[in-house]
């Protein structure tokens, strides 16, 4: 109860401006892709199928998970969050312009959200992202970049939550 | 003092000990579940020194090393790395690398030292306590286990199967791997998230198109190994990627066969075996973690090769008649989902859905607001479907770019809209349960008049599947066998009819009677057969490809056409080594039991020029899973072929 309070706190005294912390785009700053090398591992320049091609005899996925360092920074549930959104990026994004879905729900419990809150997070973060989506240039920006920015308006909406969240992006 | 009250303070002695001193806990180990005072613990050290590697603990120590008596006498290890055992020749000496394993276990005991070891076999520790009736917190000696394992939080395994993926050869029988279960969030669904998946695959790092990959993979000429990951990597790969169905069959273990899939598996990380695709795979490696935590034989069919629907339904208990499974969870695939609400639309809808997903986009942008938000999202998964097939099929720019800008007219239209409350993921699928699915092999009889000449057949097929099986859901029409055999008996003379290594064709069509796509069809076969059942001579062995395109006609019906070439031993016609091919083909479901196969082929020999036409029909009746009947017509060279035939289908 007293983190929704929090919460709704936050939320109503958040400005609209708010997604664009201290005048940065969302997902222009700091994000496990480039910190954790996941974008390097999996990402860089080429298109998830390709980047998974490797992927072969029974789908092993080694190359993977070897590929992927993680600095200190990069907290596991942080790399479980950014991944999980450049990995089901379309159904999530069909999930966030809907309202709801397993894979928003995913998400939530990924980042270990109070469930009582997860409601009022995914408005924040469907207000957030349609800003993205209606941006011009959505359309030719890089499943990479897409997911860059749908971690940039998570991370904000989580970072305002006042702790809703446990895990630290 | 009561009991948990000693406890704490047992707890409280061990932490205090273990951050003075900065060593592993030697007090983790437990005798009849209390901790070891120093006296206890020098017995321990005594009597773990006098285990011998005699009866069960042999027994187990044999079966956890994977070691195997040779005819000589001697001991190798299924294992293939060396380095995966203590010692050098651990791998051929199971005596010596138990006793310097134990050695590990003692000083450990004894002093509290040597836990890296202990620590990369946790299975093995318990087998070596055991023997001296104890038991060690593997969570207090290795955090690092504990940490990414946290095996007291795993609430049960469940065994996956994804169905084939034609894009790759070693996933044309599709794949099992096992998920470690957590427990249930607040919201009373699980964790995705910490849902782990227990994967086997080999270390290849050929491209699929390289036929040495296919050799390599056949032969034994890849090392596999086990590999852990977050278990929505695969199975958002399989599902929306790969577009693969996918079920989870929850296995009922007790706690006791659970620890030990968890311990054993983390020794497995650092474990390699050759890989051999048709009897060493997925299938094999990850049914025998099972199989050794419960002494259940889930490897068993009836020839040398193992598929993974072959292991799921000996989950079900094939000897003991108890199953293992407790509860199966079906996933369908982006394609099975979109199926399945696409053909739950009235037909006025439909063709006003493909008229909406096809229009141009200028079009389509003045239409998406009149269009409801559950039509939206039906185009969404159109959209990604398209996406997900082009990039199965190198991905096609023009098209690729042309629907990001549909999607996001699409998508934005949505975020415009206010939120559905208790937005709902689709309609409810049918049953498509693997188990009930029919079984990979057949044996074939049936009799035919060839020029009014009778004949009889006799056909066995390890892996089959083609234009007249039934079909699941969403499934692509498409023909893959392996392992036929088919003699024919004629005059009491019995001939090789034809033998197929393997026959391929992927027809790769569109959901959608319009098709928007640019996927192509193809196939490829090694076999060795005659061009037509009525031309005697014409046999040889070959390797043939083909491309084309396939056009979906109607909910039920589509035609395809096929171009490609054959190699092929120099036959009985013109000494030929290289025959054009080409192919027309329908494939139409009469109603759900009986399917029909009408085709034409055309062969063009490369040097001679020589020219012949095959025509054919072929129709199936199947009324049961476990049999079939089929009937085929044959014309070539003007001459007539007719045969009737039944099959019966089995593991």
């Amino acid at each position: 109860m007293l983190r929704r309070t929090l919460l709704i706190i936050a939320v109503a005294c958040m400005p609209a401006t708010a997604f664009a912390a201290e005048g940065k785009a969302p997902g222009s700053g700091p994000n496990p892709y480039s910190e954790c090398g996941i974008g390097a591992a999996i990402f860089q320049d080429v298109t998830w199928a390709a980047a998974t091609s490797n992927v072969i005899w029974d789908l092993g996925v080694t190359a993977i998970i070897s590929a992927i360092s993680s600095p200190e920074t990069c907290n596991a549930r942080k790399v479980a969050t950014a991944r999980l959104i450049l990995e089901t990026l379309p159904s999530l994004e069909q999930d966030i312009a809907v309202g709801g879905g397993a894979h928003l729900t995913a998400l939530n419990e990924t980042m270990l959200c109070d469930s009582s809150v997860q409601t009022d997070l995914n408005a924040q973060l469907r207000g957030a992202y349609a800003q993205v989506v209606q941006e011009a240039s959505y359309a030719q920006k890089s499943r990479y970049e897409k997911a860059s920015a749908l971690y940039g308006n998570v991370k904000e909406v989580v970072d305002a939550s006042q702790g809703a969240c446990d895990v630290i992006l | 003092m009561s009991r948990q009250l000693k406890d704490q303070l047992y707890k409280l002695v061990f932490f205090y000990v273990f951050f003075s001193l900065h060593q592993a806990p030697a007090w983790a180990i437990e005798l009849h579940g209390d901790p070891l005072s120093s006296e206890q613990r020098q017995a321990a050290f005594q009597r773990i020194e006098a285990v011998e590697l005699v009866g069960a603990t042999r027994a187990n120590w044999l079966i956890l090393n994977y070691y195997h008596l040779q005819t000589n006498g001697s001991y190798v290890s299924e294992i293939a790395n060396a380095d995966f055992f203590i010692l050098d020749h651990g791998a051929v000496d199971p005596d010596a690398e138990f006793h310097a394993f134990k050695q590990a276990v003692a000083g450990f005991i004894r002093t509290g030292e040597g836990t890296e070891i202990l620590c990369r076999f946790p299975a093995r520790t318990r087998l070596v306590l055991e023997a001296i009736d104890a038991q060690l917190d593997t969570s207090l000696v290795c955090p690092l286990y504990a940490e990414q394992m946290q095996p007291n939080d795993v609430k049960s395994v469940s065994m996956v199967f994804a169905s084939g993926y034609f894009d790759n050869p070693a996933s044309y029988y599709g794949h099992t791997l096992l998920k470690l279960n957590y427990p249930t969030s607040t919201s009373g669904s699980r964790h995705a998230a910490l849902d782990t998946a227990l994967n086997y695959g080999a270390d290849a790092n050929d491209n699929p198109g390289n036929p040495l990959y296919i050799l390599k993979g056949l032969f034994g000429g890849y090392t596999a190994s086990y590999s852990q990951n977050n278990y929505f990597l695969h199975s958002y790969l399989y599902t929306s990627a790969q577009l693969r169905d996918t079920w989870e069959f929850e296995l009922g273990l007790s706690r006791s066969e659970l620890d030990f899939v968890l311990e054993h598996s983390w020794e497995m990380r650092s474990a390699r075996f050759d890989y051999y695709f048709f009897n060493d795979n997925c299938a094999h490696r990850i049914a025998r973690i099972i199989e050794l935590a419960t002494d259940r034989n889930l490897t068993e069919t009836h020839g040398f090769w193992l598929q993974p629907i072959q292991v799921i339904r000996n989950l079900r208990g094939r000897d003991s008649g108890r199953s293992l499974i407790v509860e199966e969870t079906f996933k369908p695939s982006l394609l099975s989902r979109f199926s399945n609400e696409y053909n739950l639309l009235p037909r006025e809808q439909r063709k006003e859905f493909s008229r909406f997903v096809n229009a141009e986009q200028e079009q389509q942008e003045k239409l998406v607001s009149s269009r409801s938000s559950d039509t939206l999202m039906l185009a969404l998964d159109y959209i990604d479907l398209d996406l997900a097939k082009s990039k199965l099929e190198e991905a096609d720019v023009t098209l690729k770019t042309r629907s990001q800008a549909r999607r996001a007219t699409i998508l934005n239209e949505l975020f415009q809209r206010p939120a559905v409350e208790n937005a709902v993921t689709g309609s409810e699928m049918p049953d498509l349960s693997p188990l009930n699915a029919r079984k990979p092999s057949f044996l074939r009889v049936g009799m035919g008049l060839a020029e009014q000449e009778p004949f009889q057949l006799l056909q066995y097929r390890i892996a089959n599947n083609d234009f007249l099986e039934p079909r699941a859901l969403g499934q692509e029409v498409s023909h893959f066998t392996m392992g036929d055999v088919e003699l024919k008996i004629k005059d009491s003379a019995v001939s090789l009819n034809r033998l197929v290594l393997v026959e391929l064709r992927s027809l790769s069509t569109s959901i959608l009677p319009s098709d928007t796509g640019k996927v192509r069809s193809w196939g490829l076969a090694v076999d060795y057969k005659s061009r037509s059942n009525l031309c005697e001579d014409c046999k040889d062995f070959g390797f043939t490809t083909q491309a084309g395109k396939a056009v979906r006609t109607g909910s039920r019906s589509l035609l395809y056409g096929l171009g490609g070439a054959r190699l092929h031993t120099r036959s009985g016609i013109e000494d030929e080594f290289l025959t054009m091919q080409t192919e027309a083909g329908a494939v139409l479901d009469v109603t759900e039991n009986w399917k029909m196969h009408a085709f034409g082929r055309g062969y063009w020999g490369a040097t001679s020029g020589e020219r012949d036409w095959l025509w054919g029909v072929d129709v199936a009746f199947n009324p049961k899973s476990r049999f079939d009947i089929r009937m085929a017509v044959e014309k070539f060279d003007a001459r007539t072929q007719l045969t009737a035939s039944v099959a019966v289908f089995f593991d």
